[in-house]
């Protein structure tokens, strides 16, 4: 019954799937490989670059070229183990033999997801990579919001010179592209994904302490502040309890949700470009980056299967922060 | 009215309901209501009765989505809700005029008063040459009470006061010659000395135009010196309705009731103020506080060597119109905002200059009530954790302590206990006001400055409240700033009054005092003579030697000598040149050259 209430508010759709999407994710970034039946850096020769054990799921991730080329043993890569399922493979060309029951499949190799070109599970690696997408998303988070949070605070609360500094502070980063600057911390220090994404969080500052510093000043010449210091609250007080927590705090876990879907593909984007995280440290940009020569092959379920964990990802934050966002927009009455 | 004729305006059995996240809210209930020509007739309820939505919805005016409408209504005898009616439309601005609470927001800032005027006039069917037209403006400004019409003509609507904005508007609804005029809590927003005279006004035009009017208001004496009949509301229903005698002194309906009893807690002139409360000791003093305020380049005093002295366990009033300094007085004692000279004494303790953590242990020792409860209480918090803030300073430690003296200062407040969860928007503006108290008395207090802290509140909650402040002072000896532009209400309330004009003190009495025949200055008694429903022929005519022109800052000299019928008379010399001092008079003070001692 409350739940029926909660989702007929607004944004309350969105904040339902967005949020069991991140749950989901989470939890599984936690677990790592605790569950799964392989683990990630276990190398499988006996079955390298072989595709998802399901027909359907096969179909998906790859292309007649790229079964053609499976087949054949002709793939760029791991040949020799293709020829271990040839008899099986060997069904699909067969035009009377098509309908080969899909459970010998999935019983075939064991690699539901399918494995990459040393033989690891696809499953496993999703897994993995999904905590390294996480933390270097906490690492900007916490530097944007943070600093972004104390800044707007600031700024809002005291006019004068820390409304100033903030102003030269924030036009400074602003004027600077974000990715140029990215790229020039990774090539003037080493190339580490946390201190890029740590980059990436002071990018985000301006925005953060601007959006907080225009609410705080609106808020700060209302009633309640006055009353706060009428109270004898002193101003460290007011501005943690009163201006940031009972008022701002919704705000917070917004841009939260929000910049952990662009650190994602901050993240997934420089590890492809091969400046994030580095094999054999598994993120979900680097098993795209491995994948190159088998995606224009046609058979494009390593490429395949990552991407979509990313599009989920950046989307159950996104709408996680949407649907948060639309509530406090209905809930202040705009 | 002759039998048989048809009235102006008739309503019978109109509903009108909005749709909200909880369902349909009914906000008017089959309403009816008849309208006569040539009378005036009251609605009047508290706050969210559905006052001005059953007159809006009738007008066509409602805003946003419109929701369910239903019922009849007949103009002159016309049909006025039937489907596809474009009737409501022509007649509105027409035969039709409406004013709303706040005239300035009415009022386009980029034109002159001239142009809303001419603007007003072509609109109703006026037509002649711009010297004409100019003409039938300036009279209808003069039909309005206004003077100066030829200066005004030229003004910007933000050089001139709400007082005159509010005629503006009526001058302007009345340029279309209309035959019924809706005015929606007119004066709530001027001070006494405008409302009296607006009041005055439209019984004016009801019997130089023959114009009809429909008052809504929340206030019994406004609809009481006005109207002829008055109908009640109360949660979309009308509940009673009649001549406003009979429903003024034989009230069926339990809800009108409680009303007139609130309205008569204040109007019956018994003082409610606590015999021999006041002990000789001197607890606050403030001395010669002064503060500027630069507005455009301009600057003022907003404060000017205000000196004043609470005794221990009594109630000091200070009254004066909005702007005089009334607001600025209260946050400079409470040293809430910095003051350009004087001092402020608490046990003979200067607090404004007390290091920062003497000044806040001293704030738990004076404490102030605000305005608008509404604006006091963090949106976030729930009653609970506000109370357990304010304690934070304290020196209770266990939580067993903090829940009973939380407990026990709802106790005090009468709330109910389940209301320390809730969070201020589910709570009703009299239940704010008391979780605002009960702050403030969690730290066991000895001094509260109050600004205005009825002002917001309906009637039969006012009464409650100054209930509440008065069994307070009773049992725990608590003194009282009270701060209130209502004179009525704080000669109740108050043992000493103090009348601020300008940023000054212009005179300091005893409350019994405070009568027209005793009050010194001609400012006090101009605000005396204001108070509405003290429906007397001797006050109306002092009202009236007053002129009708507006509070301006005058440098040398009283401030007060443009309003001053004394001054007009025989133009004292020192009147325009010496400011008058605020000196010592037979138990009290007074600051005008002529009042004798
Ligand atoms: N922060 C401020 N800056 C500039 N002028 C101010 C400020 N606060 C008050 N004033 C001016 O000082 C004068 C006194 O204001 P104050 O609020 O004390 O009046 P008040 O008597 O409390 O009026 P009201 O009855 O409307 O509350 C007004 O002219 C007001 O415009
Ligand atoms: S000093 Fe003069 S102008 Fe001022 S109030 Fe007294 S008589 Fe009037
Ligand atoms: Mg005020």
């Amino acid at each position: 019954m409350s739940l029926l209430v909660f989702l007929r508010k607004p944004g309350g759709w969105r904040m339902l799937t967005g949020g069991a999407i991140v749950v989901f994710l989470v939890l599984t970034a936690v677990s790592g490989n605790f569950w799964t039946r392989f683990k990630s850096d276990e190398m499988d020769f006996e079955h390298q670059l072989v595709p998802p054990s399901s027909n359907w799921l096969m179909h998906l991730t790859t292309t007649e070229a790229g079964r053609k080329l499976l087949l054949q043993g002709n793939g760029s890569a791991g040949g020799s183990s293709v020829t271990a399922d040839e008899d099986i493979l060997g069904a699909l060309d067969d035009g009377t033999k098509a309908q080969v029951p899909d459970a010998s499949l999935l019983t075939a190799h064991g690699h539901v997801l399918g494995t990459d070109k040393n033989g690891r599970d696809m499953t496993a690696l999703l897994v993995a990579g999904a905590r390294n997408c996480f933390l270097p998303g906490l690492v900007a988070c916490a530097v944007a919001l943070g600093v972004g949070v104390w800044l707007g605070l600031l700024a809002g609360y005291y006019d004068g010179r820390w409304r100033l500094f903030a102003q030269v502070f924030n036009g400074t980063l602003l004027s600077m592209p974000r990715m140029v600057l990215i790229l020039v911390v990774i090539c003037a220090l080493e190339p580490n994904v946390y201190l890029t994404m740590a980059v990436l969080g002071v990018t985000l500052i301006p925005r953060v302490s601007e959006l907080i510093a225009t609410r705080v000043r609106a808020l700060s010449k209302m009633g309640f502040i006055l009353a706060a210091k009428e109270g004898g609250l002193g101003d460290f007080r007011i501005l943690t309890r009163h201006l940031f927590w009972y008022q701002n705090r919704a705000v917070f876990f917004v841009q939260f949700s929000l910049i952990m879907a662009e650190s994602i593909l901050v993240e997934t984007t420089l590890s492809y470009l091969q400046f994030g995280t580095r094999p054999p440290e598994v993120s979900w940009g680097n098993i795209i980056e491995g994948s190159r020569l088998t995606f224009f092959s046609g058979q494009y379920w390593i490429t395949f299967f990552p991407a979509a964990a990313i599009v989920l990802a950046i989307l159950g934050f996104f709408y996680l922060g949407d649907g948060l966002n639309a509530r406090l927009a209905h809930r202040e009455g705009r | 009215m002759k039998a048989g004729e048809v009235p102006l305006l008739e309503v019978s059995g109109l509903s009108i309901s909005f749709e909200t996240d909880n369902g349909l809210l009914h906000a008017v209930n089959k309403a009816s209501l008849r309208v006569e020509s040539g009378e005036i007739i009251g609605i009047i309820g508290q706050s969210g009765s559905g006052k001005t939505t059953l007159m809006m919805g009738l007008l066509g005016l409602l805003r946003g989505k419109p929701g369910v409408r239903e019922g009849k209504a007949f103009f002159q005898g016309k049909p006025l809700l039937s489907q596809g009616s474009s009737l409501m439309a022509e007649l509105r601005g027409r035969d039709i005029a409406v004013i709303f609470q706040e005239p300035r927001a009415a009022l386009d800032p980029f034109f002159r008063i001239g142009e809303h005027m001419r603007e007003a006039l072509l609109r109703g069917g006026s037509s002649g040459s711009e010297a004409e037209i100019r003409n039938k403006g300036l009279e209808l400004l003069r039909d309005v009470g206004l003077v100066d019409t030829e200066q005004l003509w030229d003004v910007f609507p933000h050089q001139i006061s709400g007082g005159m904005a509010q005629r503006v508007m009526i001058a302007m609804a009345l340029s279309a010659k209309p035959k019924l005029l809706v005015a929606d809590e007119p004066s709530t927003a001027l001070d006494v000395t405008t409302q009296a005279k607006l009041l005055e006004l439209f019984k004016r035009l009801r019997d130089k135009h023959g114009l009809s009017i429909i008052l809504i208001s929340h206030d019994i004496g406004v609809i009481q010196e006005t109207c002829s009949r008055v109908y009640v509301m109360h949660r979309g229903d009308i509940v009673e309705q009649g001549e406003t005698a009979e429903v003024l002194h034989h009230s069926k309906h339990p809800y009108t009731q409680s009303l007139i009893q609130a309205f008569a807690y204040f109007a019956s002139g018994e003082r409610k103020a606590l015999v021999g409360a006041a002990t000789p000791e001197t607890l606050v003093e403030a001395k010669g506080l002064r503060k500027r305020f630069g507005l455009a380049g301009k600057s003022f005093e907003a404060l000017d060597e205000v000196s004043l002295f609470l005794r221990a366990g009594e109630t000091y009033a200070v009254v004066g119109e909005s702007g005089s300094g009334k607001s600025t007085l209260a946050l400079s004692m409470m040293a809430l905002q910095g003051v350009d000279g004087g001092e402020v004494l608490y046990r003979g303790e200067n607090w404004l200059k007390s290091g920062k953590s003497r000044i806040r242990e001293l704030r738990r020792a004076i404490r102030m009530l605000f305005q608008h409860p509404e604006a006091v209480l963090n949106a976030g918090m729930t009653v609970e954790a506000t109370l357990r803030e304010a304690l934070e300073r304290e020196d209770v430690r266990s939580p067993a302590e903090v829940q009973e003296r939380i407990s026990k200062v709802l106790e005090q407040v009468h709330l109910d206990p389940v209301h320390a969860k809730r969070y201020p928007s589910n709570l009703s503006s009299g239940e704010k006001q008391r979780v605002t108290i009960a702050r403030a008395l969690i730290t066991r207090p000895k001094v509260l400055v109050c600004d205005e802290p009825v002002a917001s509140l309906d009637l039969a909650i006012q009464a409650q409240i100054l209930e509440l402040l008065r069994e307070f002072q009773e049992k725990m000896g608590l003194t009282y700033l009270f701060i209130s532009h209502n004179l009525a209400l704080v000669k109740l309330l108050a043992h000493r009054i103090g009348v601020m004009y300008m940023g000054r003190l212009i005179e300091e009495a005893p409350a019994e005092d405070f009568t027209v025949e005793r009050a010194r200055h001609p400012y006090t008694r101009l605000l005396l003579a204001s108070v509405p429903s003290l429906d007397d022929e001797k006050l109306r005519g002092i009202c009236a030697e007053f002129p009708d022109v507006e509070p301006v800052r005058l440098q040398t000299g009283c401030p007060f000598r443009n309003r001053c019928p004394l001054y007009l008379r025989n133009h004292h010399a020192e009147c325009e040149t010496v400011l008058p001092p605020l000196r010592d008079i037979k138990k009290g003070k007074v600051a005008c050259h002529l009042a004798d001692a």
